[in-house]
Formats: C-alpha cells, sequence, structure tokens
C-alpha cells in the first residue's frame, strides 16, 4: 500500500497496482523503493485525488503505455477523440474539476486519463462558434476594435460558407 | 432672534457645503429653494414681524448667493478639464489608455479562467484534437482563433495545427487560410479522384485548392495524387521548375468516365524537377522520357504500367539505373524492357550497392538478361513478373532462365524469390529459398499456384513440375491454390498428386477461390495421396478451407457427394493429426 498526501493535508491509502499508473509516482516508489513515508502531492486537492484514484481502480491491470510506444500513442491519440463510455460517465463533472482531473493527470503523468480529459475538452468545443466557446469556457472577448475588425476580414469567407 | 440668526447662518452654511461639495443639481437647488421659502412662510405668519421680513430678505440673498457659487464652481471646473485636454489627440489617447485598460483586465480576468489554467501545450493538445478523428472539424479551430487573444495567440503560434487541418475538399479561402497559418512547415498532400466521377470534378473548390497546394509547392514534402490524366496534367504543368522540401511524389493515373486518355505524358520539365531532397518516385500509369531523368538521391523508384508500345530500352533503364546509387526499392511492373539493340553481353554491371527489393515485369528471358546487367550487395528480395505475351519460352529457355536465377539469386543472397509466370494461361507464384546451403533461414517458405483457365494439362503439369525441381521444394511449408476460373473437370485429367507431391513439407495447406465440388473431390483425393508422403508436425498443421462453406450453400451442388468430400477431409484431417480446422464462413465444419 502507498501513502498519498494532498494539498489540504488529506492522506490516502492506495494500492500499489493502481496508484503505479501514475509514471511519476511509479518512478518515485522505484527510485525510493519499500517505504512506509507519505508521498506529498503538493498540486493535487483530495476531491481531485479521490477522482484519479477511481480511475485508476477502474483501469487497474490493464497495460501502461511503455515510453517506447510513446510515439504510436501519439499517432492513436491523434486519430480518434472517442472516449468509452465508462470513462464518459466518469469525466461527466463540473468545469473546474474536469480542468483540475487535467491538471492532476498531467503532473501525476497518467497518460490514458490525460487523453480522456483533453478529448473531453476538445468534444465540448467542436461545432460552436467563438461566442458559444465563449460562454462554455466564462471567458470575455478581450479583443481591441481593430483586432475586432481585422478577424471579420479575414473571416469573411466564413459567412458564405 | 439670536436663534433665529444661528439657524439662518446654519442654513447658509449647509446650503454652501453642498454647493461646494457636490455640485448640487437644478432639482435640489430648487428643492431647497421652496424649503427656504416655506421657513419664511412658517417665520412669518409665526411672529409677522418686519424682523421675520427682514429675515425673509437675508434667506433670500443667501439664496442668490447659493446659485452664484453653484454656478461659478461648475464654470471653473468645465474650464479646468479644457485646459487638461486642449488637444484632441490627447483626449483620444486617453480613452484608448483607458479601453487599453480595460481590456488588459478582461485578458486578465480570462487568464484565471479553468481553461487558461492549464499549461499552453496541454491547450494545443486540446486544440490538436479538434482537426482529427472520424469527424475532423478544421472551423472549429478557426472558432477557437476568435474567442479571445490568448486562445488566439495559441492557434497562430503552432502551425503544425493548421497543417493538420489541411483538407481538400474545404472552401478555397479557408484552405489559403491554412496554407498561410501552417507556414512554414513542410506539408504532405494525398488526392486521390480515382473513385470521383467527371460531375464532382468540375466542383470549384477542388481545381482552386489544387492551385493553392501547387503555388505552395516549395513547402510541400509528400505530394500523393491519384486521378484521371487530365486532371493530373493539369496539375503538373502549373509545377513550378523548384521544389525544395519534396521528398516523395506519387503520380497515379486512373481512366475517368468521358476521358480518352489514359496514360499520361509526364512533361520534361517534371522529370527534371530541382527536388534535391526526393527520395521516393512513384509513377503508375505514366509515360515519361527515360533520358531526361533526373532525379539522382532515389531511395525507392515505382515504374507501374509503362505502355507496351513505347517500352524503354534497357540501355536506357541501366543508365537511368546508373544514377542512383542510394536506391533500396526498385519496382518496375508491368514495364516490358526493349532488348532489341542490346548486346549479348555486358561489359560492366550496373553497381545497386544498396538495392534490397527489386520487382521486375517482364518476359523470362528478359529477366536473366536484366539480373545479369545488374550487380546488387543488398538485395533481400527478388519479384519476378515473368509473362510472354507474344510466346511462349522453350525449354532450352527455361532451363536457361532458371539456371540464371539460381546462380544469380545465390550470388546475391536472396532471402526470397517470388515468381509470376504466365505460360500457357497459367500463372504458377514460388517464393522460396534458393540457396539451399543457407541454413540459417527463417521466413515462410511458400509457393502458390494461380490457376486461371485450365486447358491442356499435360504441357502445364510438365513445367510446374520442370518448376518444382528448380527451388527447393523440399522446404515449401506451405502451399496456395487459387483457382479463378471455373475448372472444368471433365476436359481435364491434371494430377494434382503430381504436382503436389514434391513438396514434402508442407504443413499449410490454402485452398481458395470458389472451388467445385469436382475440383475438390479431385484434388482432395490427390491431396490424400500427396500428404500421406509428407513428413508432418502435428502440433503446427492446420488447413485452411475459406470457402468450404461453398459446399453446402452453392446451387451447383446438386447431386454432389457431400460425405465423400467430408469424408476425405476427415481422412486427411486424421492422418495429419490436424486438430485446427479454420473456415473463412461462419459455419465450422463438425465430424462425428
Amino acid at each position: 500500500m502507498v501513502h498519498l498526501v494532498t494539498s489540504d493535508n488529506v492522506e490516502f491509502v492506495v494500492d500499489k497496482e493502481v496508484v503505479e499508473r501514475s509514471v511519476l509516482i511509479k518512478n518515485m516508489l522505484e527510485d525510493v523503493g519499500e517505504t512506509d513515508q507519505s508521498i506529498p502531492l503538493a498540486n493535487v486537492s483530495s476531491a481531485v485525488l479521490r477522482k484519479v484514484i477511481e480511475y485508476c481502480e477502474h483501469h487497474r491491470g490493464e497495460p501502461l503505455p511503455s515510453a517506447d510506444a510513446d510515439q504510436n500513442q501519439d499517432e492513436t491519440r491523434k486519430r480518434t477523440t472517442d472516449i468509452s463510455e465508462w470513462d464518459q460517465k466518469f469525466i461527466t463533472v463540473d468545469q473546474e474539476m474536469l480542468f483540475e482531473i487535467i491538471l492532476a493527470a498531467n503532473y501525476l503523468d497518467i497518460k490514458s486519463l490525460l487523453d480522456v480529459g483533453c478529448k473531453t475538452v476538445a468534444n465540448m468545443i467542436k461545432g460552436k462558434t467563438p461566442d458559444e466557446i465563449r460562454r462554455l469556457f466564462n471567458i470575455v472577448n478581450d479583443f481591441t476594435p481593430e483586432e475586432e475588425a481585422q478577424i471579420k476580414k479575414e473571416n469573411e469567407w466564413a459567412e458564405d460558407r | 432672534m439670536c436663534f433665529m440668526m444661528w439657524l439662518l447662518l446654519l442654513g447658509q452654511t449647509i446650503i454652501r457645503v453642498f454647493c461646494i461639495a457636490s455640485r448640487t443639481s437644478m432639482c435640489f437647488m430648487m428643492w431647497l429653494l421652496l424649503l427656504g421659502q416655506t421657513i419664511i412662510r412658517v417665520f412669518c405668519t409665526a411672529s409677522r414681524t418686519s424682523m421675520c421680513f427682514m429675515m425673509g430678505i437675508l434667506l433670500g440673498s443667501t439664496v442668490v448667493q447659493f446659485f452664484h457659487i453653484a454656478s461659478h464652481t461648475r464654470l471653473q471646473r468645465r474650464q479646468t478639464d479644457l485646459v487638461a485636454y486642449q488637444d484632441l489627440t490627447e483626449v483620444e489617447a486617453r480613452i484608448n489608455q483607458l479601453t487599453g485598460a480595460v481590456q488588459e483586465l478582461k485578458e486578465t480576468r480570462n487568464s484565471l479562467t479553468p481553461l487558461f489554467k492549464l499549461p499552453v501545450e496541454l491547450v494545443v493538445v486540446v486544440l490538436s484534437l479538434l482537426v482529427v478523428g472520424d469527424e475532423p472539424d478544421a472551423y472549429s479551430l478557426v472558432s477557437c482563433s476568435q474567442v479571445c487573444r490568448r486562445m488566439r495567440q495559441i492557434c497562430l503560434e503552432y502551425p503544425s495545427l493548421w497543417r493538420d487541418a489541411m483538407n481538400m475538399s474545404a472552401c478555397p479561402k479557408f484552405m489559403e487560410m491554412i496554407l498561410q497559418r501552417s507556414a512554414p512547415l513542410p506539408f504532405s498532400i494525398a488526392i486521390d479522384f480515382a473513385q470521383w466521377n467527371a460531375e464532382d470534378l468540375q466542383m470549384p473548390n477542388c481545381a482552386t485548392n489544387l492551385s493553392l497546394v501547387v503555388s505552395a509547392l516549395h513547402r510541400l514534402n509528400d505530394f500523393h495524387i491519384h486521378a484521371s490524366p487530365s486532371i493530373v496534367s493539369a496539375v503538373l504543368s502549373r509545377f513550378p521548375h523548384r521544389a525544395p522540401a519534396l521528398e516523395t511524389l506519387y503520380l497515379g493515373v486512373s481512366r475517368m468516365m468521358g476521358d480518352s486518355d489514359h496514360v499520361l505524358q509526364v512533361p520534361d520539365t517534371l522529370m527534371m524537377l530541382d527536388a534535391p531532397l526526393l527520395r521516393k518516385l512513384c509513377l503508375y500509369g505514366c509515360i515519361f522520357s527515360w533520358d531526361k531523368f533526373a532525379f539522382t538521391n532515389l531511395v525507392e523508384l515505382r515504374v507501374v504500367g509503362f505502355p507496351d508500345e513505347v517500352k524503354p530500352s534497357l540501355t536506357a533503364v541501366l543508365s537511368v539505373l546508373s544514377n542512383l546509387p542510394l536506391l533500396q526499392t526498385l519496382v518496375m511492373r508491368e514495364v516490358l524492357l526493349k532488348l532489341d539493340n542490346i548486346p549479348e553481353q555486358h561489359a560492366e554491371p550496373v553497381q545497386l550497392p544498396c538495392l534490397q527489393s527489386l520487382c521486375i515485369h517482364c518476359p523470362a528471358m528478359d529477366c536473366a538478361i536484366f539480373l545479369d546487367a545488374v550487380a546488387t550487395k543488398e538485395l533481400k528480395v527478388l519479384d519476378l513478373v515473368c509473362q510472354d505475351t507474344t510466346q511462349y519460352p522453350t525449354a532450352a529457355e527455361m532451363t536457361k532462365f532458371y539456371s540464371s536465377l539460381r546462380v544469380k539469386t545465390r550470388a546475391m543472397d536472396v532471402r526470397s524469390v517470388s515468381m509470376h509466370c504466365d505460360f500457357n494461361n497459367i500463372r504458377l507464384i514460388g517464393s522460396t529459398f534458393t540457396d539451399a546451403n543457407c541454413e540459417d533461414v527463417q521466413a515462410l517458405i511458400m509457393v502458390e499456384f494461380h490457376f486461371t483457365r485450365i486447358q491442356s494439362t499435360d504441357n502445364v503439369v510438365r513445367r510446374l513440375i520442370a518448376f518444382t525441381k528448380g527451388i527447393a521444394s523440399s522446404q515449401v511449408q506451405c502451399v496456395r491454390l487459387h483457382m479463378d476460373a471455373i475448372y472444368e473437370a471433365d476436359t481435364d485429367d491434371v494430377s494434382w498428386h503430381t504436382v503436389l507431391s514434391p513438396f514434402s513439407s508442407v504443413t499449410h495447406l490454402h485452398l481458395s477461390q470458389p472451388v467445385r465440388f469436382k475440383i475438390l473431390s479431385c484434388l482432395l483425393t490427390d491431396v490424400r495421396r500427396a500428404v500421406r508422403l509428407a513428413v508432418i508436425d502435428p502440433t503446427q498443421s492446420f488447413i485452411l478451407l475459406p470457402l468450404l462453406a461453398l459446399l453446402d450453400t452453392s446451387s451447383e451442388l446438386e447431386g454432389v457427394e457431400t460425405e465423400l468430400i467430408q469424408q476425405l477431409l476427415y481422412e486427411i484431417s486424421v492422418q495429419r493429426g490436424i486438430y485446427t480446422m479454420v473456415s473463412r464462413e461462419s459455419r465450422d465444419l463438425t465430424f462425428d
């Protein structure tokens, strides 16, 4: 079992097999060896880590992408934005949590979870207008009138398509 | 009275304070006036003394004073403002300054939203996912570039996003934008119009996009076009003389409806294109001048479907090859060589030190001559397509060919030979190792018999046997039998036993194509006889019978002795210890 301590000082005790889906922790454990000491995860809150562990539990035992397969993995990731049914349900969270999960997956180096997160965000954007994307991500239009005019001019073709 | 005076002074003070402090509005002042009047009336009514009247006058003067002070203050302020911004441009600059500050605040605000808490490289990953998958949505990428400054900056700073969004069916203006934004990255274009009909090709988008791509040829590193000769010609006519990034060029010609031509004449200018990085050149269905061929750094050259009437001379081909020292793969299929002026002996064979794979397609004797004319060190795969449409080679010629091939392949350390021969309408495909001394070979050793229209069998069998004697048939582990045409068993008495029996090590037997019951029955009988001779490894043996279900479903099978066939199969399986039987059809075989 591995002890993990989150940024809000909550301790989680997780199966080694589960937690080793994180390349960061796997490498850490390999470097340190068997230890009872807790691993501090300063960038991950307890709420987010709970979700991450849920994901790792579900995908326990699945083959980890090897370092050599990175290139292929990237290719695979590029080829499709499909997400499995369980993953889709898992990632159906509020936007703040979604981005927190992505950040945690990036920090902990869990490629498959990072993929799921990025694909989800991409799927949210697909087919939307700039206004809709602004509303979606609570972004305001910060272009100057000149920039607006420039953008409008360079995208005149889009109105006829 | 003193109290009244005091009250009045207090009122005056309050009014002044209001005037000065808050630029009291007209309404408020009117209200105060009314209030003052009311107070006077109250006082007048209460005491009706002249003193009260005096006080009224005093109050009136206070009000007048109040108005004076108020208007003076306003004027003073306006004058101060005008003094501060006497120049219009200054005012505008101030406006801009304030607008800029607001926009900066908006930008800061955006940076605090969850999306932009992600590092830029992750936002790029998200954006790159918009243009991949089954439904790539390049227009969403355009939308993203219009959301806010930060998003736009990311979109424009990563040209790879736009390169991946490239789509030949996009509207030309969009294509233009993509080409512009993907600069300076090299890009690939694959255009396959082979499946399109002529009407599709008249769509303005295609023509315009092709022009745009050609205009950006300096960045093109992989260009693949498969279309009708007229379209490919149109594209080629616009090629510039220099393509500095081009690494792969594929020109394929397909016959289109309403297109009378089906061969493309490649302009000489293209064959002399300045493309120093060009490594792979594939020309399918194209005619070109071999003597204008100017590419020297090729590692792969494929020429397929060169029309017979303009077949190149062996000398011209060898001259081109002599300038390609880096060549690793050479494919010349459906390219007949003209040997008229070839001397019997070549003084020096053309050196192809890097050549690993060679496929040539010409009559057997020409293959032998070609093989004599090139010297290779690294050749691993030799694929010979031996076809003579005019005459059959004589037995003496064949013997010479096999002999030449054996000598050549041994000298070249060839690992695999594949032969496609078409003699007397029989195609025979063999793939084996010819160097019997090479004991460490690991690859599959396979022979394929591909039968089309079988007519005269004695001659066929003799040739097959001649061929099988020419190779190390005892090493063959897999036999594939293909039958394209309906086999008329009644007119034929091929002894399949004779064909198969030299392959004493066969462990894989593959039957394909619609096999009618008569040939199957005949075949199985011979196979049964043949495999009894085989050295069997029960752990590896299996039979592939991909179309066996046809035995049950075809209307041709009336009166078929199905039981007999099953019995034969059963005998073979028992004889050979077969425990795996695979059928490509869903129906599995079962034996009682």
